[in-house]
């Protein structure tokens, strides 16, 4: 938890210091990725509570849904359809989903310390 | 995976995330940045556009008011709007070339010269073309003529004058000359735009040898079109 936070602030502070930006043509596909991204991060907050965390699995996740997510934006911006809709849907679901579940944890978890 | 090597590759996990999430962001704002002088200034044209059109519209509305507020006052006072409808009808006849009028202008006449050739002459030059007429038709409309007819044919919007060998064609009549030109205005103005130095008519008398004469009256008689007025191509459309 706390390398992942430490992570975090780090590469917040890179990128608002660094002066590296890409064609604004490509904002689409890097927010779709980041999405997918931010799903193999929530999955990883919840397997972490639940004790079930793997590194790998969580890195594979991580890379492998932010490139199929981007490469299926760049596949429907080729094709005519808009096909990031379908990594919207999957990974929004998906990320309501392990929230939700994350949340319960954690209030379970404060109700059975409390009690 | 060694605890070490496990949380170096989480820092550097988050890290990316950090960074991709900031670097959307800042491109993601940075775009609204981008607008040239081009889309500027079409879309300023576009506005006044937009604006002028709203006065256009209001305008349109008050005077449709105006109108409305005559009908409901002809119905209030004498219970029937004929009065109003009738007038409208009548000033709009009299736009049309409808009606007979009568008022200030001047009337002219224009002939063929009554000269010899010089030698070697154009005999061109000593006679009266449809273009002369055009042309003192034109000066006479910029000096400010609200009717005019020639040879008592009314000269509306449509009407022609067409070269036809030695005699000109208005509204499909055929007239030789003499041209007696008539027209309603100012009489002081018209008279100056056929008497002024270079103007055109006078021109044609003094160089040309053309008979141009013209007075002035304080009661100038334009008869109506006659015929038809058909449109099969036109039609009206509101809104333009």
């Amino acid at each position: 938890m706390i390398m992942a936070i430490i992570g975090l602030v780090a590469g917040i502070l890179l990128g608002l210091y660094l002066p590296i930006t890409y064609p604004a043509a490509y904002s689409l596909y890097i927010s779709v990725a980041i999405l997918a991204s931010l799903d193999s991060v929530f999955g990883a907050l919840l397997a972490n509570l639940e004790d079930k965390f793997d590194a790998e699995i969580f890195i594979s996740g991580f890379f492998g849904n932010a490139i199929l997510a981007g490469f299926l934006a760049y596949i429907g911006d080729k094709l005519g359809v808009p096909l990031y809709y379908a990594a919207i849907f999957a990974f929004g679901v998906r990320l309501f989903n392990n929230f939700a579940i994350i949340r319960r944890h954690l209030i379970t978890h404060r109700r059975g310390r409390k009690i | 995976m060694k605890p070490i090597k496990r949380n170096i590759t989480i820092i550097s996990i988050f890290l990316l995330l950090g960074f991709l999430i900031v670097v959307q962001l800042r491109t993601v704002k940075e775009d609204y940045g981008h607008v040239t002088l081009k889309t500027i200034t079409d879309l300023q044209k576009s506005v006044a556009a937009e604006r002028q059109e709203i006065t256009d519209i209001l305008q349109l509305i008050k005077q449709s008011e105006e109108r409305l507020y005559n009908y409901e006052n002809a119905l209030e006072v004498e219970g029937s709007i004929k009065d109003v409808v009738e007038n409208e009808l009548n000033g709009v006849k009299m736009v049309l070339g409808m009606t007979d009028l009568e008022g200030p202008g001047i009337i002219l006449r224009l002939s063929d010269s009554e000269r010899d050739l010089e030698v070697g002459e154009d005999p061109n030059d000593i006679i009266v073309h449809d273009s002369d007429v055009l042309t003192i038709l034109n000066d006479l409309k910029i000096a400010g003529a609200e009717v005019m007819s020639i040879n008592g044919q009314r000269i509306l919007n449509t009407s022609e004058i067409k070269c036809a060998g030695p005699t000109i064609t208005i509204n499909n009549y055929t007239y030789a000359q003499p041209f007696i030109i008539k027209a309603i205005g100012d009489p002081v103005t018209l008279d100056a735009a056929i008497k002024a130095p270079d103007a055109y008519a006078r021109n044609l008398k003094e160089f040309y040898g053309l008979v141009v004469e013209s007075e002035t009256s304080e009661k100038v008689r334009i008869p109506r079109y006659v015929g038809d007025v058909n449109m099969s191509y036109a039609t009206s459309k509101e809104g333009l």
